[in-house]
């Protein structure tokens, strides 16, 4: 099995029982999403567009 | 003079009286009739279950806001609904058991909201539930400080060195709210993570869905980085930094001391062990029956179908045909009960006509048919929605008036998976539109993909936070509450 460095640390379940099950993943954030889901500065500005978006969707009736 | 009467005191209910005393004033009677005299915040509860908050941080006392806007309150069970009255009355009427003395009341009513959410139906999967059982729920407050018992038991455990299976998830085929079950799972992780014990925890989450992401309305599809992803990449990329398990399309039958018992959709019979479990169940209605004028019960489904859901204005027969041809205008717009035109139900407390997600069932007859969401949001939109038809009616003197359409294939839910507590925190945030999927609207993905959105971060678990507190303010009745959204 080929060494995975990113992210590794957080896969907790090996490829010997993953390849017989779902656990597959789709989607895994490497460390630049990782740092953006966490940047307080770039998560303001998401709380600003999330807010003013769900608002709008809000009013969707 | 009208008198409107709502049954139940929940999201939905409470949402329809508040918006009722705004809009009709106190010309007009409005009576909630509820067995609890408190008022609570179901979403926090998952907050509660993870010790973050306590129980008195997520409920307050109805007669806060009813006593400012003139709302009478009936602390009584309602027993049976007689929309044609009986032999000394042509008018409908509730008969009410209060909770204090148990003695019976008739309420007449001019207009009846059903709101009276679900029965928690834990004896359809023997052996689970807090009271009976050795599972634990987070359904209500008080299932949620249980659980949060239980659960630091499963951590001082872990801190002595000792192992714990931990299994959360639907405890039931046909179960819903599985929003709910994977925000307590990642919370709980995200608990025993922050105390350095995940090497100790073995974590899984088990579901009737056919996927993760699923949230029994057939998932969702988000722009994502320049794709259009399905909503499940976004739940196993929370499972997997979490370091959760996911079993899916598995039908829960029975639970005992320490192993709970599923059949997979391809015949597979197994068992999963727990230390610490927390399951939501099946939900159904909760037992109040129709009586005609004869005193006879109601038994033709024109008011209550047989899982005991009030029958409304969707159409039924819709279920019969082909998953591919179920549509929005299946559902009910008006969520009028056909026979009896002032008879509404709202929330959980009406018949769905089919499901959100494909139904299916495991090789052995056991359903694997999750049921639609209908709590939060969309409970609160239809509130409001009947409020304003209902009030519309009653200004245009009982002519029926639908000014606002109640349809969830009409309106949007928004549904934020947080992670963690305070400033510090995680959060899938989602919203669709409509959240009934329209193919033949939005052909390629169901819905419109403006509206529709999916994204992990700390800003929609801040989203979330803000919420517990526009929410109880807006429930509170405080000012200026009627311009917090629904």
């Amino acid at each position: 099995m080929s060494k995975q460095v990113k992210g590794k640390n957080l896969l907790t379940t090996s490829w010997e029982e993953r390849n017989y099950s779902d656990w597959n993943y789709g989607m895994y954030p490497l460390q630049q999403e990782q740092f953006r889901r966490k940047c307080i500065i770039y998560q303001f500005y998401r709380f600003i567009v999330l807010s003013i978006k769900m608002h709008k969707t809000a009013s969707m009736h | 003079m009208a008198r409107v009467v709502i049954l139940g005191a929940g999201i939905s209910g409470h949402t329809a009286a508040l918006n009722l005393s705004r809009l009709l004033g106190k010309k007009h009677e409005i009576v909630v009739i509820s067995p609890n005299s408190q008022y609570q915040w179901v979403p926090s509860n998952v907050w509660v279950g993870t010790g973050h908050m306590k129980a008195e941080q997520v409920k307050f006392p109805l007669s806060i806001p009813y006593k400012k806007l003139g709302i009478i309150f009936k602390q009584a069970f309602a027993r049976t609904i007689h929309p044609d009255g009986d032999k000394t009355t042509n008018k409908g009427f509730v008969n009410i058991e209060y909770v204090e003395n148990k003695e019976n009341e008739k309420v007449e009513y001019d207009y009846l909201i059903n709101a009276t959410g679900p029965k928690l139906n834990f004896s359809a999967t023997p052996g689970m539930g807090p009271e009976e059982g050795t599972t634990y729920s987070i359904c209500s407050y008080t299932h949620a400080t249980e659980a949060w018992e239980k659960l630091q038991e499963s951590i001082q455990k872990m801190k002595n060195g000792e192992k714990q299976k931990i299994v959360i998830g639907l405890g039931h085929g046909s179960a819903t709210c599985q929003g709910a079950a994977i925000e307590y799972c990642l919370n709980v992780a995200s608990l025993i993570k922050d105390k350095g014990l995940s090497h100790l925890a073995d974590i899984r989450y088990i579901s009737n869905e056919w996927m993760a992401g699923d949230l029994g309305m057939g998932g969702a599809y988000v722009k994502n980085n320049g794709y259009v992803a399905h909503s499940k990449n976004i739940i196993e990329s929370l499972f997997t930094e979490l370091g959760i398990k996911w079993y899916m399309r598995n039908s829960v039958y029975k639970v005992d001391k320490n192993k709970i018992y599923y059949e997979n959709f391809d015949g597979t019979e197994a068992y999963m062990e727990y230390d610490f479990s927390m399951l939501i169940p099946a939900f159904a209605g909760v037992g109040i029956k129709g009586i005609d004028k004869n005193g006879n019960e109601i038994t033709d489904g024109s008011l209550f179908k047989p899982n005991g859901l009030m029958t409304v204005d969707a159409d039924y027969s819709s279920a019969k045909k082909p998953y591919h041809e179920w549509s929005g205008e299946d559902w009910p717009k008006t969520l009028q009960n056909p026979t009896w035109k002032n008879i509404f139900a709202i929330g959980i407390a009406f018949a769905p006509p089919h499901p959100i997600s494909k139904p299916r069932t495991t090789k052995n007859g056991r359903p694997l048919t999750p049921a639609p969401p209908r709590t939060g949001m969309p409970s609160a939109v239809m509130g409001n929605a009947i409020a304003n038809n209902l009030a519309a009616t009653i200004k245009a003197g009982g002519e029926y008036k639908f000014p606002r359409s109640a349809s969830m294939a009409d309106f949007a839910s928004i549904c934020v998976v947080s992670i963690g507590y305070g400033f510090r925190g995680m959060a899938g945030t989602m919203s669709v539109y409509p959240t009934i999927p329209d193919y033949k609207k939005y052909p390629d993905f169901g819905r419109d993909l403006d509206y529709t959105l999916g994204e992990p971060g700390i800003a929609g678990h801040w989203f979330k936070w803000l919420m517990h507190y526009a929410f109880l303010y807006k429930a509170k009745a405080n000012p200026g509450w009627w311009l917090i959204p629904d």
